[in-house]
């Protein structure tokens, strides 16, 4: 976080911003969703229809972003995805409950947004997944995020709720007409709170999403870019952490010259798709010296030695990248006593040196 | 940078959670006292079927607590594994690594153009 003017100003992780998708399509997908959603209203479409049309121009961004996601910082995608499904559940039972308010108690008119899911298999199924996805996000990334732990209490009390009443459900559906719907703790139920069912699992699902959304946050300030780590696997995760927020994509078209031999070097590149070559001019004709792939970097030399580019980096395939401006990298390098030394090796191989040792500072 | 992550749990953010799960609860409790859900079949289970079911309770209980307790043994052990191969954290940083690196590592750059290799 930072300070503006007095003011806490909340700082969006870099994993949290948009990265692939242009503010262009951002605009237009804005646009039609209004359009959707007036012309919803418009026809005096049913509730579902209203809300489907307004977020179905947002699913192909939020489709091609979190693939990126998954691209660039792996487990992490799969934890956004996860967090922003609950949400969206705990939007609909946020909505049942407004549903009720509306209606002053009515249940016939209160099923939430997706009225036709309202069905205890799909409620099952749904709270499993959840419950069954937090224990996953504790298998991977271990204890160290205590927010996990308190959402996974919430999940299974949710989940010992609806594994008793999918039993009633499908075993004895008499007995599941006749009151048993209301579970273990909603009111008229086995041990029975003074609250109805539609109110006890509001009240459920926001104990699971408050700490889930906490632990989700904390993750976004931890994730680091994948192949930044490929690039440079001496990095600790603090200085991963630190360069990620600093990397800036960039794209490139076949053919296309990211660095030309003889300008100023200002950049860092490290290869996070496609292919380039390197390529060497002297009197007039092209001598290729190398092919960079994925996880591979180039740039290095230019920045190290302060000297101008010495070859031209041509994008073979369309490429993406990752770059570093020279403050950030000079910055990385200082602090990274192993990617100092990874950088220096590699630089002095591909200027065919011989390494040599790094040696200790004597002060 | 990671010193920060270690301390999530702080008053500020346990008021923020608490007050966020009191207004749910909150809203919650309006509701039930101001429109309690009418207009579904009645419940008219008595006690006595409820009573029935008091094993079930205690088998989904079970089964969460043990597939809760399994996962976090395997997490545990997982969070061990990974700290046992984990590299030490490099903390020798001199704030002079770039003058070093430059004394070092570019000595015996010439500035003739590469004979060979990645010239960047």
């Amino acid at each position: 976080m930072s300070t503006v003017r007095g003011m806490t100003a909340i700082k969006i992780p870099t994993a949290l911003q948009l990265q692939r998708v242009p503010l262009n399509v951002v605009l237009f997908t804005v646009l039609a969703s209004v359009l959707g959603l007036t012309w919803a209203l418009v026809d005096d479409l049913p509730l579902y229809g209203i809300v489907g049309l307004a977020i179905a121009p947002w699913m192909p961004l939020f489709l091609f972003e979190a693939l990126w996601d998954y691209e660039h910082y792996g487990f992490y995608a799969l934890l956004s995805t996860f967090t922003a499904l609950q949400i969206g559940h705990m939007g609909e039972h946020t909505a049942q409950v407004t549903q009720l308010l509306v209606h002053k108690g009515d249940a016939r008119e209160a099923s939430g947004v997706f009225g036709a899911l309202d069905l205890e298999v799909v409620h099952f199924v749904w709270d499993s997944g959840v419950w069954l996805g937090i224990l996953g996000c504790i298998y991977v990334l271990g204890f160290r995020n205590k927010w996990l732990l308190i959402s996974l209490v919430a999940a299974s009390l949710h989940e010992i709720e609806h594994m008793f009443l999918i039993y009633v459900n499908k075993v004895d559906p008499d007995f599941y007409a006749a009151g048993g719907l209301a579970g273990i703790m909603a009111k008229s139920g086995l041990i029975g709170l003074p609250f109805a069912r539609q109110y006890l699992h509001f009240v459920y699902n926001a104990l699971v999403v408050i700490p889930l959304v906490i632990a989700f946050w904390d993750e976004s300030k931890r994730a680091y870019n994948v192949w930044l780590a490929k690039a440079l696997p001496g990095l600790t995760d603090a200085e991963r952490i630190a360069a990620s927020s600093q990397l800036r994509r960039l794209t490139a078209k076949a053919g296309e010259a990211v660095i030309r031999q003889g300008e100023v070097a200002d950049r860092f590149y490290i290869v996070s798709d496609g292919t380039l070559e390197v390529v060497h001019e002297a009197d007039g004709t092209e001598t290729i010296l190398t092919t960079l792939g994925p996880g591979q970097f180039f740039g290095e030399i230019g920045l190290l030695a302060g000297r101008t580019r010495t070859a031209t980096v041509r994008a073979k395939t369309d490429v993406e990248l990752l770059a570093l401006d020279a403050p950030a990298f000079h910055d990385l390098v200082t602090r990274s006593q192993a990617s100092a030394t990874h950088l220096t090796e590699e630089m002095r191989r591909r200027l065919g040196e011989t390494p040599k040792p790094v040696t200790k500072p004597t002060s | 940078m990671v010193g920060q992550f270690r301390n999530q749990v702080t008053p500020r953010r346990v008021a923020f959670a608490l007050g966020l799960f009191l207004v749910a609860l909150g809203y919650a409790i309006f509701m039930q006292v101001r429109y309690p859900p009418f207009g579904k079949v009645p419940p008219t289970a008595t006690r006595d079927q409820w009573n029935d079911y008091w094993w079930l309770f205690a088998l989904c209980l079970l089964i969460v607590v043990v597939v809760n307790a399994l996962v976090l043994v395997a997490a545990k052990r997982r969070q061990e594994r990974r700290d046992a191969v984990a590299p030490e954290p490099v903390t020798d940083v001199a704030d002079e690594r770039l003058n070093l690196l430059r004394q070092t590592g570019l000595d015996a750059i010439t500035p003739e153009p590469p004979a060979r290799g990645d010239a960047t």
